[in-house]
């Protein structure tokens, strides 16, 4: 059905050295987002300084919130499933051009709650904190692959319309 | 705070705020006003002057006369040089950077910037303000005196409501009005009358009034709210809100907030001196502080108390769901990272139980403290990397088990990942020791548990390029998960419990929570998933995943009154999220017993969105949630403009198994530029005993009476309970 | 108007009038033609061009029409009983047409008069000598404008006003040494 293996795509231009600036402030360690953020980066070969200087893109990760609502309610009217939604807005400079303008990226996920296992769920809730900001990390790379690979390519062709265009997207295009 | 349990609500989206009103055109169709230096030089232009001895000048036909920023454009006027007065006594305009006042006599002096305009009609540019005065008094510090005033912020054809007073003075510098015997007309009935009445006149946060509320609810009889905003300092603000409540008597809230050089909190306290129906007093507080002590250290508190158990099911709480909890969070947290890769967490943690029907048994141990570390080596050798996870913990709860527990988790982790497959495995031995106190005769005391796991996982990724072009990944994952059998039936759960069975618990590697119960596992996990990616953006369009369990031996290890599962197949596990357009996306979760043949949990939502913050922004949820033996239940959100200035919101739940609502909010407001009504009704359970609470709330909003920004989030909480 | 004709005699100037030019000429139509940096000085007032056509008529009135890329008038001013002299008057225009019967000067063609330190432009302007008075009118080239400059001592007295205004709003700002700057962040999460 046309399916095969995912072939090793180079990342686009500006990935390959970038910075992650996250805007948190009152908070020393790293928040699960990033962490995942700079593993997936550098297993496709990327580098993450440890700093701004002499990166080619800065990744702006800010107002990373987790909250957690009621969803449902039972009949004495007390919490049956809680719900954790966690965004964040992200913005991609390369110098002082933005490539890509702000936005937000929001996923949330239900969990059953249990008033005799309180610290439990406590544990559960951290669990699934961790799970999607990991998995925000994922989509947050799709999104920046896609537009800054198609950036790139564009602002190749235009400058060297007779080079064939080095876009990522054409290796993926031609199967 | 980011970990930890609080009542901390969802981010509020921006209120909607309509525009300004239209403003009467006093100064149309003229040309912008120049700036000009406050003492410079006076411009006259007119068709016909005449200029005499004594340096008095008439002038005629379309005069203008401007002057440091300031023009009067009048038929006819005088202007005497040598005291350098204007004096009109025909209609003129006066413009200036605040104020534009149509008058039909007026006297101004340029020397003090200060003059009288009678007989006018003036306007507010900043504020979309607008007004009639018998006389406007403008003075040279940038204040004004208006006598018999009418004042209002509607549009020049609607007068939905003025503000009559005697005198009303305006403070540019400050920023603030005040007017002494004022009236409140609405629709030309005078409504409301006060001695002294203060407002803002440009966008700087002013202390002031903020909008009351008013309402009528069988928990509290008729309820009346009036906000008082206190502007203490640019970091410091306060809002001290009285509340009379016809069956409760009259409680003090108090919200106050700071913002310090490396700190920010918030203080929230709520106080009713004796209360009507319980005669006992009944007081909330919350506590919330996050602060950076250095760029390695954080500290962050927060603490929730009630006086009873009852509170927010009497009272509501600041939260839409409060009522809902069982149970709140007080806990502080010192967080330091290492500048290698490690990071040490010291937590006190203690909950506050507000649900009558949890057994003392049941409530959740205090932490006192927990210290827990995090260690993992930054980069890999031989695509290894070693880590450990520390913890102490002291548990406590009265007459209960205390106990000390040590837990250290050392591991190695081998991951390869070349973007066509990937694979992961990792192997740790953990060693877990107690020290109990009043422990049940012949109990051990000290009980410890050393296990190892062992885990491997791989995975695979495919893609194709569909028909239009879109990208669809495919990618299968495997994982076998080994652990021994421990005997841990001597060890309390402090902290161990059963999470959900969820895509999320496919690949984790201990079917319990919480450290006291590791669960013996010999079984393998198996999930595939989808992506459809939309090439230029890369947004993601559908999201599919589906996986299972399979064990080769039945687990032994059970919490205390579980019953632990057989051997074979699990539930099979799937969810999908597909967005269909730009507006409309649908997401399920369905939980499928293979063995018995039927869902033990299942979830649909269908979700359309519309440009959410603006005016004419639209919501739709429509969704349906099951549990077996826990709840079934549907739950529809909708939030759309009506017409012209209307609009609907509100929330229904309801339990299908039950057959009965458990909670429905109406809300229908109605906006225009310069004023706002409000209405909501809400019924829903309001305590353990399934008695419903019902009320009715209103609320006016006169836009330009009160400080600006202060966003509609009170009456339609519908933004509190929103799943995204 | 026979009444304004008293007036005017009352305050016509009475002393004699110097005309100097580099020619003289005698035209037939009685009227005497000056040319070459013209100028006529009477006892407060003196006017000076490229040309001059002098009108004289009995009881020794006359009319001066005087022309040149920028003809010029001055008319001092005059102490008065109490307060400062009556500024000077200067007119330019490419013509000024001066009847001593009437003590009235029209100014025409790109016409700009000053007043002291005070400016008046416009299409037509008449100066009424003996009564110190300027009329202008707008043409179709626009209307009259006037710039009017601030006194001296009137600026030193707004300069002190201004100033302490100035003080008057710092006053604030230092009382909250350790705040730090204006936040807006309070406003954001409102209540």
């Amino acid at each position: 059905c046309g399916f095969h293996l995912a072939g090793s795509r180079p990342l686009p231009e500006p990935l390959k050295t970038t910075y992650i600036d996250v805007i948190a402030p009152y908070r020393v360690s790293e928040p699960p987002l990033e962490v995942s953020l700079r593993t997936l980066i550098q297993r496709r070969g990327g580098l993450v300084k440890s700093s701004p200087e002499g990166a080619r893109s800065i990744i702006k990760l800010s107002n990373l919130k987790e909250s957690r609502l009621v969803l449902s309610i039972g009949v004495d009217g007390k919490v049956l499933e809680f719900q954790l939604v966690t965004s964040v807005t992200y913005q991609v400079n390369v110098g002082d051009k933005v490539l890509m303008p702000p936005d937000t990226l929001s996923l949330s996920r239900s969990y059953s709650f249990n008033a005799q296992q309180v610290l439990a769920k406590d544990a559960e809730e951290a669990r699934l904190r961790q799970f999607i900001q990991n998995e925000l990390a994922e989509l947050l790379l799709l999104r920046m692959e896609a537009v800054l690979g198609r950036s790139v390519a564009e602002t190749s062709t235009t400058a060297i319309p007779t080079v064939e265009p080095a876009g990522s997207l054409d290796a993926v295009v031609r199967p | 705070s980011e970990n930890g349990s609080s009542i901390e609500s969802a981010k509020r989206s921006e209120p909607r705020a309509a525009a300004m009103c239209q403003q009467l055109p006093l100064a149309a169709n003229l040309p912008m006003l120049v700036e000009g230096p406050e003492n410079g030089p006076v411009h006259l232009t007119a068709d016909d002057v005449s200029l005499d001895k004594e340096g008095i000048s008439t002038l005629l036909g379309k005069v203008r006369v401007m002057q440091g920023g300031q023009e009067f454009s009048s038929e006819a006027l005088n202007y005497d040089d040598k005291n350098r007065t204007i004096e009109v006594r025909a209609e003129s305009l006066f413009r200036s950077k605040q104020m534009n006042i149509k008058s039909q006599s007026a006297d101004f002096d340029l020397n003090t910037q200060s003059g009288a305009f009678n007989n006018t009609l003036f306007t507010l540019p900043s504020r979309a303000a607008r007004g009639s005065a018998d006389v406007v008094q403008v003075n040279q510090h940038g204040t004004a005196n208006i006598r018999r005033i009418r004042y209002t912020t509607c549009g020049p054809d609607s007068n939905a409501w003025y503000l009559a007073a005697t005198k009303v003075h305006l403070d540019y510098d400050e920023g603030m009005g005040s007017a002494t015997n004022a009236r409140l007309e609405l629709g030309g009935v005078p409504v409301f009358y006060m001695p002294y009445f203060r407002f803002p006149i440009d966008n700087e946060r002013h202390t002031g009034l903020l909008f009351p509320t008013v309402g009528i609810t069988e928990n509290m009889g008729f309820d009346f709210r009036q906000p008082i905003y206190l502007n203490i300092a640019p970091n410091i603000d306060d809002t001290f809100t009285p509340r009379y409540m016809s069956k409760r008597g009259t409680q003090l809230g108090n919200s106050f907030r700071y913002l310090l050089e490396q700190s920010e909190g918030k203080l929230d306290l709520e106080y009713l001196h004796e209360d009507r129906q319980t005669q006992d007093r009944r007081t909330f507080l919350e506590f919330q502080h996050d602060s950076l002590i250095n760029p390695r250290l954080a500290l962050d508190i927060h603490v929730a108390d009630v006086s009873d158990e009852q509170y927010f099911e009497d009272f509501g709480g600041t939260r839409i769901d409060s009522s809902a909890l069982t149970y709140l969070d007080r806990s502080a947290r010192l967080t330091y990272q290492a500048p290698a890769s490690y990071t040490v967490n010291v937590m006190v943690q203690d909950y506050q139980t507000i649900d009558n029907t949890i057994l003392p048994a049941d409530e959740p141990y205090r932490r006192v403290p927990q210290i827990r570390l995090d260690a993992l080596t930054p980069n890999s050798f031989y695509n290894t990397r070693a880590g450990l996870g520390a913890e102490y913990d002291y548990f406590t709860r009265p007459n209960s088990i205390d106990g000390q527990r040590l837990d250290l988790q050392p591991f190695l982790r081998l991951e390869k990942d070349n973007i066509a497959w990937y694979t992961t495995s990792q192997i740790d031995a953990r060693y877990t020791a107690y020290q109990l106190s009043n422990v049940a005769p012949g109990q051990p005391s000290a009980p410890q548990r050393t296990v190892p796991t062992f885990s491997t996982e791989g995975g695979l990724r495919f893609e194709r390029i569909t028909a239009n072009g879109s990208v669809q990944t495919l990618e299968p994952q495997l994982m076998y998960l080994y652990t021994p059998y421990r005997n841990q039936n001597d060890i309390p759960t402090f902290d161990s419990g059963e999470p959900d069975f969820d895509v999320t618990e496919l690949f984790s590697r201990n079917r319990y929570s919480g450290i006291d119960r590791i669960a013996d596992a010999n079984q393998a996990a198996f999930a595939l998933s989808s992506r459809l990616l939309d090439p230029n953006t890369g947004q993601v369009r559908l999201t599919a995943t589906i996986g299972q369990i399979y064990r080769f031996t039945a687990p032994e290890v059970t919490l205390p009154g579980f019953v632990s599962p057989g051997n074979g197949a699990t539930d099979f596990i799937s969810t999908l999220d597909y967005r269909l357009s730009s507006h409309w996306a649908a997401s399920s979760l369905l939980q499928w017993a293979p063995g018995d043949r039927q869902f033990n949990r299942a979830n649909f939502a269908v979700r359309y969105r519309e440009d959410e913050t603006s005016a004419t922004g639209k919501r739709l949820d429509l969704v349906y949630r099951y549990r077996r033996g826990v709840l079934e239940q549907s739950d529809v959100v909708a939030s759309i403009p009506l017409f012209e200035g209307w609009r609907a919101a509100g929330r229904w739940r309801y339990s299908i198994e039950d057959n009965r609502t458990l909670d429905v909010l109406g809300g229908l407001e109605y906006e225009t530029c310069c004023w706002a009504l409000r209405t909501s009704y809400r019924r829903y359970v309001a305590n353990t005993s399934g008695r419903f609470d019902n009320g009715i709330y209103v609320q006016l909003e006169l836009k330009g009476m009160t400080r600006i920004g202060t966003g509609f989030t009170g009456l339609l909480p519908i933004n509190d309970t929103l799943p995204q | 108007a026979p009444a304004k004709k008293n007036n005017a005699d009352v305050l016509r100037p009475t002393g004699p009038v110097t005309i100097t030019a580099d020619r003289a000429e005698w035209s037939k139509t009685g009227v005497m033609v000056y040319t070459g940096n013209v100028s006529l000085v009477s006892e407060k007032m003196k006017m000076n061009g490229n040309r001059l056509e002098l009108t004289q008529f009995p009881e020794s009135q006359y009319t001066a029409k005087i022309t040149g890329d920028q003809a010029h008038l001055e008319h001092a001013g005059e102490p008065t009983e109490k307060g400062e002299p009556t500024p000077t008057v200067t007119a330019d225009a490419s013509t000024l047409l001066y009847d001593s019967r009437t003590s009235v000067v029209d100014v025409i063609g790109n016409a700009k008069m000053t007043r002291g330190k005070d400016e008046v432009t416009g299409s037509n302007i008449r100066y009424n000598v003996a009564e110190r008075r300027i009329q202008a009118t707008g043409g179709d080239a626009g209307q009259v404008k006037i710039v009017i400059q601030p006194p001296p001592d009137k600026k030193l007295q707004l300069q002190k006003a201004a100033e302490s205004k100035a003080a008057e709003i710092k006053a604030p700002e230092s009382t909250t040494p350790d705040a730090k700057p204006a936040v807006s962040k309070p406003a954001e999460n409102t209540p």
